[in-house]
Order: C-alpha cells, then structure tokens, then sequence
C-alpha cells in the first residue's frame, strides 16, 4: 500500500543507507504480495498487451474523502440524465433543438455549446481544445498529396498556391486519425453501411499565412472523411453542407481519439504500472516511493473501474462512443503500440509534431511547457536531496528492481525507461520523475477537465456518428447532418459522462493531506514548487486575458495531482 | 432376410416402411448395396433431416449411420484437406478440424447433418467463397449398383461436379475428401434494420461483407442482419447469445400450441421474439459458432435458391404472400424468413450454380393451420421468378420436371445411365423430379 503515516526525515532514505536493512526488505515483500500485474494470458486484462493490475489492496480504493464530495456531481448529472431522457419522451423537437435545452443557469454551457461550427473554432479546438495533442506540422509532402490528390476538383488556383507556400515553408499542419484505422481489424478496412454507429478515421489539413501576414491564425483546407475508405470524398471549406458534415465526422473521430488514444492510454494506462511496481519494489520509506504516492492516488482504484466499463456493453463506452467495445478496446491497444512512454514526455511530443516553435498560437503547449520547467526544478531539488550523486542512483537496487520491473514484458511493458550502467544518472532520473508527475497532473488535466466544456454538448462533440460517412458530395446535406448526429440516449448519456468529468478531488503540488507534505527535508523544494506553481498561474492568467478564448485548462488551480478519475 | 424398418425424416413428414441396412466400411457398404439393388430399390440416409421425399422408398434403405470415420487428415499439405466417411456430422467433423485450427469451406448452417447428405442435397452454408459444402469436394467415392466402387476426382472435373450434388441417384457415396482451411476470427456486426433499406441496400450489404445473413420478420417489417467479415485476429473464445436456447424451447412449444388454436397470437408474438434477437451490436467471433445456428424447432421450411439480381422481387413477392396468409389466417408465416448469401457453384445440380445465390427460406411451425395451402402459393410465386431454384433438401409442394430447372440436369442423366442403367437409385419422389427432363 502506498505510504499513508508519517514518516521522520531520518526514516525516509535509499535502501543502501537504511539502517535497518532487514525490516525494509521484510515490509516490501508484504506488500509486494498485495499486488499483482495481470497474467500474460488473463482474459480480464481486456486491453492486453497493455499492462494492467490484476490485484491491488482495497485500500487502493476510492475512501469517502473522494466519494462524499463526489456524490452531490454525480446525483446532479444522473438526475439531469433522467429528465432530458424524459423530456426528449414527451417532446418531439429535432436533435440539435433538444441537444440546445441540455444547458440551463444550473448546467451552463461551455466554450463548446455556441459557435463550434465556425472554421474558427475548428482550429481552435485543436490547439486549446478537449485534444490539443492530435495536431502536427505537415513533414511529408505525401500527406498533402494523398488528401489532395482524392479531390474530384481541383483547389481553387489562389489557394493551392497558398498551400503549395504553406508546405515550403513548413505552415501546414495536419490532423490524420490514423489511429482509429489501426484499430480496426486487418482485413475490414472498409467501413460498413450496416451498423448502428460509425467510426470515421478524417485527415485534414490546415495552413497557417507567412508571417508578414496580419493574420496568422490556422485555416482549414480540406478534410477527407474517412481516410480508410477510398470512395470517401474531400470536402473544402466551399463545400456548404458537405464541409459541415466533414467537420462533424472530424470532431466525432477527435472525440474517439481522444479519450481512448490521448486520454485513456496515454495518461491513465501509462502511470498504471508505476501505481503497482512502486508499492512492489519502493519501500514506503524510499523517498520516491513518499514522492510518487499523492501522484499515484486512486489511480488504480480509476483504471479498475474503467475497465469494468470497457468490459460491460450496458456502460458508457458502448452506449456512446462510435466504436463497439471491441473496437474501442482495440483503439487503446493501438495507441500503446503506435508510441513508447519515453516518447510521450511532452519535449519529445512537441518535437515529434513538429510544434515546439510553431504555430505561434499554441495554448497547450506555451502552458504545459511552464508546468514542466517547475516540475523539473522541484524533483531536481527533492532528486538532489536524497541522491547525493549519480552512483547513488545506480547503487540503489529498489530503483533498480523497479525500473526493470516496468520495462519487463510481463511487468508494465514501458520500454525505454531509464539507461542502466554509468547512464543511470540523477538527471535520467529526474526527468523520468519529471515526465510521471506531469502526466499524472496537468498532462492529465489537459486532456479530461475539457470534457464538461465540450463534450457535454452532443451536437457539438457527438460521441458517435449515427450515419455512414457518405460516399459523394451530394450525399451530404442538412438532413444528412441531423441523422449523423446521436440519438437522445446516447446524448444524454454523453452530457452526464461529460457532467462528472468536472470533478476535482485535490490540487497539484497541495502535499499536507500525504506524508510527503510533512517531510521536513523536503519542504524548501515543496514551497519552491508552490511559489512556481503560483507564478505558472499568475502567467496563464496574464496569458488569457490576451487569447482570444481563455485556455484555462492548465492553471495549476485546476489541476489535480492525480488521475483520479 | 434383413430387418425391416419404419423410418421417419425429422420433421416426421416423410415416413416409409423398408428393408433397413447399416454397413461399417466400404466392403460391407458394396456388399449390401450390390444385394439390396439386385432386389430391387435402394435409397441412403443419413439423419434423415431432409424435409423433402429424396428418402422414403419401396426398396432398400442403407443408412450412413456406420459410416462415421475421419480418415485421413491431410493439413499439412498446400492444400489441406481431409477424407471422410460419408456418415460422418458436420458437428463432428467441424469440431475436429477445429481442434486442429481448421475448419470446412461453407459449412452448413445445422451441424447435425451428414456430410454424404449435405452433399447429396446441394446443402450450402455462408459466405461468397463457396456456393454449397459440395464446392469443396476433391474427390468422391460411390458405390454404384454392382457394388464397384467409383472413384471421382479433379482428374475429370466434369463428372465430379455433377457427383457431387446428385441427389443420391448415381449410387451410395461412400467417401469425400473435402478441402478445407486454416481456422480464422470473423468480425461479426449484427443489427437491425428496416427491411426497406435492406431491399435498397442489398448490393452493397453483399459487397461490405464476407458472410451475410439476414433474419426478416415480416410482421415487425424488420430483420436482423448479421454480417461478418474475415479479419487478422485470434479466435476468440467461442460464445452464444443466451437467447437462442430459450427461443428453440419456445419454438418448440409453445408457438406450436399458439399458431394450432390462436393464430392472431403468432404477430405480436413474432414481433416480441423481433424484440429478443434485435441487435445491435459488434463482435469477434468464431466461425464454428457464428456461422451455424445452435439448433432448430421442428418445422417446415420450404427453401429457394434465388439469384441476387432477383432477390429484390424475390422478397417483394415473398412479403406478398405473407400479407396473403395474414389475411387469409390471421397469423402470417410463423417464423421469421431466413437469408443466407453465398457464391456461385460449380455443382451443375446446386441451385447455387454458376451465380451468386441468396438462399431464402420460410418456415412453418408444426400445428400451423393451412401450411400446404401456404407452401403452394410461395412455391408458386418464388419459382415464377426467372432464376429461382429449390433446395433439393427442403420441403416441395410440386417437384414434378423441377430438375429440368438445373442446366446440369441432363449430364447427371448421362452420368447416372452409365453408372445406374438399371435405376436402382432412385424412388417416387426422384421419378417426380425427373419428368420430362
């Protein structure tokens, strides 16, 4: 179990100055019995090869400190689920007229509900939006050609130019949900007219002006579809109701993405493992075992609960997303095969996007960059307190067991975790630390708190396409768009699910309710890290007041220190 | 003196009372085959699950019953394959190809059949891949009249085609080699649809997947589409729905009783089961279990082959007669119509030959009022149809000169003068089908 009571400085070291070696190895062992990784063959892990807990204690649990607050939420989205589903019996309104109701003085409306389908909020919503993660500069011209060339009429000659300069000079951008294509089965590329739901896996291209121009804001060019389907037209931005319905399908696969490949995966299926092996092989008295404790919180507790959804067909996941459950298990199983936990700290993400300098209005990025530069000072300074060089690191088996333990196979599967040898030093280890508590927190944040924002507005961030992409142009029309759009149970579904993803059990960096708070060696780098936090949020204030829409996502105020839900 | 018997088909609509023989091995089959032909008749059987009259006869029956032994398994070859006695059951030989990670080449859709029997009949499964269970006969051995053993292979292609779907009349097939292939996952969508959209929508529901099916209520004017779709997976394990078990129970039961002294009550009742097995829903599955159905009532169905360009009118006229006998009973069919697609045989006897071939079938269950006077008029509305072919194995109304709807009717009279000159293997209803071809 992770380490509750308090701790005196002195009781709090590696395991190689710890004076009393043999009841430390005896602790550890207890507790590594309590917890487990699924089987390599257990069929409860549902998202296999991703590691998962196959036994944890009960007191990994949610206790009443997360339930109590959390009940009066969940009774409230519950209770508004009911009515709507109710009302929706009684009245005989459209969808988009029954989707508007949703939102009263009790449920206000976020960012999402009023003007998303504007071109404006397309481009938006994919740099500070529910998913600014899917966004990358254009690298290969193949790209451009791929979705250009599917076009059955050639772009406008003044705007292929543009986009011919965009390319040159490296300001286009692309979203290509390739992802939710992986996940389809090998052999059933093609997407059937003959379900209920339907996954669209769109590629669209965005172009931003040179940088004399007055206007440097993205555009969007064109958007196919479905990109796995070869009949699936291209629509442009002149395209009427065809480019709406285009864009309808690109927030519908956003929303897929998102929460299975940005958010589920990449958030609370990564940190997973180091919420088992750091009770299995830290001894609570190891200062990163005390460091990563309020970090890990309920994060099992979450990641078991979520599962239970994954594997139940009356949940969530099968009620509203576009996939059926096998298909959104698959998407997760997907985006751990296409990246490695290395690979997502967020410098690497933003270099292998090629959006460290570019586009010049980046929200997440220019506030995610300023949590991580104050995380990495503070585990610099906690690293520095215990580890007093890089051969205390490699002379710390605990560390070592752990490391090797979530790069196994059969342990968490994290390949590329941390060098061995002389590499194995207090930076490597800092920015390991560096990248769990960021994900843990604010890359956490980024990617769950704008749900009741956006996601609750079904017309805005439908969950599920309820009609097949169509096949030509003159396919798409208004009707066409109302008959993509959910059905009420699905949408109602979507605005409570939404509803309860608002819920904030602690704040990042706030350590007096855990040990950790109460460490005496450790409370200058505790305060050093509030006081950065408090500039973070001084900053993104500052910041929002000159966006044109706040990003307020990622002010330390709004971040919890885990994945908690 | 052999026993006699009195045996009945499945449904219990067919009866005969014969001299019965049960030979093990292909020396005691061409024994008793040889003395029952030079008394006179001889037919085979298998389970006796045909609803049509191939079986019953004056003469001898030879059952495949002793006739049940896998026995070559040859899967590791580029072109695996396996050799079986003509007695042996899907369900057995599926199961032990699935043991194996292998599995047939369009099975059929009950497992308790005999593969000699599936053959005879031209019975089919699923998919485009084949157009019956015959399609993936590489040889054939048939006991003719003198009790010789008749080999037929791919080394005369032509008299293999017309061997295989025969109707039993060129003699008592002894064994077949069946290719078969590599067990593989299927992904399998099943939901419900309008029946209108499915009518607009056929060509492309028969391009979007692999195996389709469809199960159409005519009263609820839905049905349950299942389409499945080979995929690179691993076999999940293999689950049926619960419903099906409890659905078999009331079918068998209670739906009898409702359609003998209720006949109103069979609509709501066949729009509550429309309920039951309505879908909507996507999955891995297992053709072992996706492609067959678990078990089923005893009723009786009548069955087309009906090519796809004719399907649309197909339906239209099917759903005509349904109206008709709501009408006329107050019930309507009492099962759903039941469509499975498959591709072009080149059994010149299946009705699957040389097209792509929607079978359609409708059922009847026992007790039901008027079930002949049902039966004649979707016979006669469905066979109007240019295309449109019986299933050799479902119930008939009027066989007489139905062969002569085959294009592959006259090489299976050649071949049977060569084989049969006497006409052994044959009996009233075959005489029936034959006329005037």
């Amino acid at each position: 179990m992770f380490s509750r009571r308090n701790h005196d400085s002195a009781e709090i070291c590696l395991p190689q100055a710890d004076p009393r070696p043999a009841e430390r190895q005896a602790a550890l062992a207890r507790t590594r019995g309590r917890y487990a990784y699924y089987a390599e063959d257990d069929p409860d892990n549902l998202l296999a090869p991703v590691a998962g807990a196959g036994r944890f204690p009960l007191s990994e649990q949610y206790d009443p400190s997360w339930g109590l607050p959390y009940l009066p939420l969940l009774a409230r989205a519950k209770a508004r689920e009911w009515w709507l589903n109710l009302e929706g019996l009684i009245s005989r309104r459209g969808k988009t007229a029954t989707y508007a109701t949703f939102f009263n003085p009790w449920f206000r409306p976020g960012p999402a509900a009023d003007g998303y389908a504007t071109d404006e909020r397309l481009v938006e919503d994919r740099l500070q939006g529910p998913n600014p993660l899917e966004i990358r500069r254009v690298a290969d011209p193949q790209d451009v050609a791929r979705l250009l060339g599917a076009l059955d009429r050639p772009l406008a000659p003044s705007t292929a130019v543009l986009a011919s300069e965009a390319l040159a000079r490296g300001d286009l951008y692309q979203v290509d949900y390739s992802l939710l294509r992986e996940a389809q089965w090998a052999g059933s590329a093609r997407d059937s007219r003959w379900r209920r739901k339907y996954l669209p896996s769109p590629h669209a291209l965005f172009w931003q002006a040179p940088a004399d121009a007055p206007r440097r804001t993205l555009r969007p060019l064109a958007i196919r579809i479905d990109g796995a389907d070869p009949e699936s037209p291209v629509f442009r931005p002149d395209d009427g109701a065809g480019w709406e319905l285009a864009k309808l399908y690109l927030r519908v696969a956003d929303i897929n993405a998102h929460i299975m490949g940005a958010h589920v995966y990449a958030t609370h299926c990564v940190l997973e493992p180091f919420a088992l092996s750091t009770p299995r092989h830290l001894s609570a008295r190891h200062p990163i075992h005390l460091l990563l404790a309020p970090h890990l919180r309920f994060t099992l507790a979450v990641n078991r609960a979520n599962m239970m959804l994954l594997r139940n067909p009356r949940q969530v996941y099968a009620i509203i997303y576009s996939g059926d459950l096998p298909i959104t298990r698959r998407i997760i199983v997907a985006a751990a095969r296409r990246t490695t936990f290395p690979a997502l700290a967020l410098p690497t993400d933003l270099a292998r996007r090629g959006m460290t300098d570019a586009p010049v209005d980046y929200a997440y990025r220019d506030d995610a960059l300023l949590h991580w530069a104050a995380i990495a000072r503070f585990v610099g300074r906690y690293i520095d307190l215990f580890y007093t060089s890089d051969a205390a690191v490699q002379a710390d088996d605990e560390l070592a067991r752990w490391v090797a333990e979530l790069g196994a196979p059969d342990g968490g599967a994290l390949a590329g975790l941390l060098a061995t040898g002389a590499e194995r030093s207090r930076d490597a280890l800092a920015a390991l630390l560096t990248q769990v508590l960021f994900t843990a927190g604010p890359g956490h944040a980024a990617v769950h708190f704008p749900q009741p924002d956006f996601h609750a507005a079904p017309a805005a961030y439908p969950a599920g396409a309820y009609a097949p992409p169509p096949r030509s142009r003159a396919e798409a029309d208004a009707a066409r768009f109302e008959a993509t759009l959910p059905p009420l149970r699905p949408a109602a579904a979507q605005f409570r699910n939404a509803q309860l993803a608002g819920f904030q059990y602690d704040t990042f960096g706030r350590y007096d309710a855990y040990p950790l708070g109460r460490l005496a060696v450790a409370q200058a780098a505790i305060q050093g890290l509030a006081s950065d936090l408090q500039a973070v949020e001084r900053e993104i204030c500052r910041r929002n007041r000159g966006r044109a829409t706040p990003y307020p996502y990622l002010l330390p105020s709004r971040v919890p220190n885990s994945v908690n839900l | 003196m052999e026993p006699r018997t009195h045996w009945h088909n499945w449904l219990g609509n067919e009866t005969c009372s014969a001299p019965w023989a049960q030979p093990r091995g292909l020396d005691e089959l061409a024994t008793t085959v040889a003395a029952a032909a030079r008394r006179g008749r001889v037919r085979c059987v298998g389970l006796g699950t045909a609803w049509s009259g191939l079986v019953a006869t004056d003469g001898t029956l030879v059952s495949t019953a002793g006739l049940g032994r896998i026995l070559e398994l040859r899967l590791a070859d580029s072109e695996p394959s396996v050799l079986v006695e003509s007695g042996v059951t899907v369900r057995a030989l599926t199961d032990a190809l699935a043991r194996r990670g292998h599995g047939l080449v369009g099975p059929t859709m009950f497992r308790d059949v005999t593969i000699g029997g599936a053959l005879a009949t031209g019975s089919h499964g699923l998919g485009f891949e084949a157009g019956t269970l015959a399609d993936s006969v590489l040889e054939l051995t048939i006991v003719d009249a003198s009790g010789a053993a008749r080999r037929f292979d791919r080394a005369d292609p032509d008299a293999l085609a017309v061997a295989k779907v025969s109707l039993g009349l060129l003699g008592a097939i002894y064994s077949v080699r069946l290719r078969v292939r590599p067990t593989f996952a299927v992904w399998v969508d099943e939901y419900t649809w309008p029946f209108d959209q499915i009518a607009a929508g056929l060509g492309d529901l028969a391009r979007s997947y692999d195996y389709v099916q469809f199960m159409w209520y005519p009263q609820a004017r839905h049905a349950v589409v299942k389409g499945m779709r080979r995929v690179e997976a691993p076999l999940p394990p293999g689950q049926r729905p619960w419903y099906p078990r409890w659905l078999h129970v009331v079918a068998s039961t209670v739906h009898p009783a409702l359609a003998r002294l209720t006949p109103p009550l069979i609509p709501p009742m066949l729009r509550a089961a429309w309920r039951v097995t309505s879908a909507a829903r996507g999955w891995l599955g297992d053709p072992l279990v996706d492609f067959h159905l678990p078990n089923a009532p005893r009723a009786w169905a009548m069955g087309f082959g009906v090519p796809m360009d004719q399907l649309g009118p197909a339906l239209d006229a099917a759903a005509e007669v349904a109206r008709w006998r709501l009408r006329r009973h107050g019930d309507g069919p009492t099962f759903p119509f039941f469509a499975r697609m498959v591709g072009p045989s080149d059994a010149p006897l299946a009705a699957s030959y040389g097209r792509a071939t929607c079978f359609l079938e409708s059922a009847m269950c026992r007790g039901s009022r008027d079930v002949a006077g049902y039966f004649d008029r979707l016979e006669a509305e469905l066979l109007a149809l240019p295309g449109v072919r019986p299933h050799w194995a479902k119930y008939m109304r009027r066989p007489d000169g139905a062969l002569a709807r085959l294009p592959g009717a006259h090489a299976l009279l050649r071949l049977r003068d060569a084989l049969d000159p006497a006409h052994c293997f044959t009996n009233t209803f075959c005489e029936r089908l034959l006329r005037s071809t």
